[in-house]
């Protein structure tokens, strides 16, 4: 008998939220994949019943859940039905969010405020009895690169904000052996960035700036949320990782 | 331009949130000291009344404009209000702030909304109203009051801060298409009543002071001193970027 792979996740009982598309979806692949039992998690169920039938074959357990995260009372009630269905968490993933197009509205600013913010928090401190109770209790949050550099006002800003809730937080649950990090994700190719990827004035930035010189996929940010949730990963916390084929050429 | 020159604002025009107390009140008398005439905007009227008579006593114009900045519309009318009073805005300075008691967490939704809409959103809709002006006079600025508290993750109230950085970064880029330059100040602890909570616990404070090379609490001034320099024209070079001024806080002990 082989030692077990730390890359693994047999067993480990993840939420994920946004799962239905993008990366979310990436990583629900990439954790059912490497064994782990899901609880996912978006809007409506209609879109997650068909990444369910996907992960399928990998033969996990799998639980969908249709939640609007921006309402105040959801994010707890997910994080208990979630719990109860999967018997515990050691996972958590929020990764749910809206890009917002009309953030500088008041409208559009405090349902950003409230989805991209306030709902992972929330989850997080719902999930807090249940991470105590794991053996290997880790939280992710998928924050975007623009927590550094600003942009799309109040997104990137709001980005920032989970950026430096990610880094207090394991400073904070550090002593409880709950891991808490953050992946800052550069552009990456899924329905959320469709206008950006196309535009021209990024095509440019792409190959002027961008050291790998392409576009993200939504495999390298799962890639990047397995490794994190896995044992492999066991002394990193506090950390927000970017994930961005290199942001490095910025003179 | 002989260089103390450069560090004058005779002729500007400022807008100042937050500043019946502590910073803010320390940062509308250095502008005015500086030659800036000061839009004071705070809750609490009296006390901002009494602070314009100490402006008016430096020989500077003051407008005083109540204002409750958890009050996010009311935000554009009073740059607007101030902007007719004082004949344009040039300065914007962003330093009201809110605590947060709720640590890492969220008890009650409200004050969580609250606290982030004084620190973030009045920020955001603080820029975006006072764009037009800054754009008008020419050489405009804004500054933002940050804390460090932001970069090295202090409950959601430095989360909230943490978003002032960004937004910071993210307008400078924007406004310079206007001629605005967009900055921040990354206070470490400053000797204010809205501190003073922190300073009372002293354990707290000794862990504070122990990371901190200068092993002190700042005076408001040396706050209002930085707020000068970056809205004068010694800063022209200066926008995006956020400037610590901790007393050399290296990084928070685990608790």
């Amino acid at each position: 008998m082989t030692a077990p792979d730390p890359f693994r996740l047999d067993g480990r009982r993840a939420l994920i939220t946004g799962a239905s598309r993008g990366i979310g979806r990436g990583i629900a692949e990439a954790y059912a994949r490497a064994g782990a039992r899901l609880a996912l998690a978006a809007r409506t169920t209609a879109g997650l019943s068909e990444v369910a039938d996907s992960v399928a074959k990998y033969g996990t357990e799998v639980h969908t859940f249709g939640a609007d995260l921006g309402d105040a009372e959801a994010p707890t009630l997910l994080v208990e039905r979630a719990a109860k269905a999967l018997g515990g968490l050691d996972i958590v993933v929020n990764n749910a969010a809206d890009a917002g197009h009309d953030g500088l509205t008041l409208d559009g600013y405090r349902r950003l405020l409230h989805l991209n913010l306030r709902a992972p928090v929330l989850i997080t401190q719902a999930a807090r009895p249940y991470l105590l109770d794991s053996e290997a209790p880790v939280v992710i949050n998928v924050s975007s690169v623009s927590a550094r550099l600003g942009g799309a006002e109040p997104y990137g800003p709001l980005k920032a904000a989970l950026s430096s809730y990610t880094v207090g937080l394991a400073r904070e649950w550090g002593k409880d052996g709950i891991r808490v990090v953050a992946i800052a994700p550069g552009v990456i190719e899924t329905e959320m960035t469709a206008g950006y990827t196309d535009a021209d004035w990024w095509i440019g930035n792409l190959a002027e700036r961008v050291a790998l010189g392409r576009n993200g996929r939504v495999d390298d940010i799962a890639g990047v949320a397995r490794f994190l949730a896995s044992d492999a990963a066991a002394y990193l916390t506090g950390a927000v990782i970017p994930v961005d084929g290199g942001w490095v050429h910025q003179f | 331009m002989p260089i103390l020159e450069r560090f004058r604002l005779n002729g500007r025009r400022a807008f100042v949130t937050g500043a019946s107390r502590g910073i803010g009140r320390a940062i509308g008398l250095a502008l005015a000291e500086a030659g800036a005439d000061v839009a004071l905007t705070a809750r609490n009227e009296g006390r901002l009344n009494a602070l314009a008579a100490e402006v008016e006593a430096l020989g500077r114009r003051a407008v005083v404009v109540p204002l409750d900045l958890g009050d996010l519309e009311a935000v554009g009318p009073a740059i607007d209000a101030a902007a007719d009073a004082l004949g344009g805005l040039s300065i914007l300075v962003n330093n009201a702030g809110a605590t947060y008691r709720g640590g890492f967490g969220i008890d009650d939704p409200a004050e969580f909304d609250r606290m982030f809409d004084i620190n973030l959103g009045a920020v955001l809709f603080g820029c975006q109203a006072a764009r037009p002006h800054l754009a008008a006079a020419g050489a405009g600025v804004i500054v933002n009051i940050g804390s460090i508290a932001g970069t090295k993750g202090a409950g959601l109230y430095g989360a909230s801060k943490q978003g002032v950085h960004a937004l910071t970064r993210g307008f400078s880029r924007e406004y310079a298409n206007d001629g605005i330059r967009v900055v921040a100040l990354a206070p470490g602890q400053v000797d204010t009543d809205m501190t003073a909570r922190v300073r009372a616990n002293p354990a707290e404070l000794n862990t504070m002071l122990h990371h901190t090379a200068q092993a002190r609490v700042a005076d408001p001034s040396e706050i209002a001193a930085a707020v000068v320099y970056l809205a004068s024209p010694a800063a022209d070079f200066v926008t995006g970027t956020t400037i610590a001024i901790d007393g050399g806080r290296d990084f928070f002990a685990r608790r």
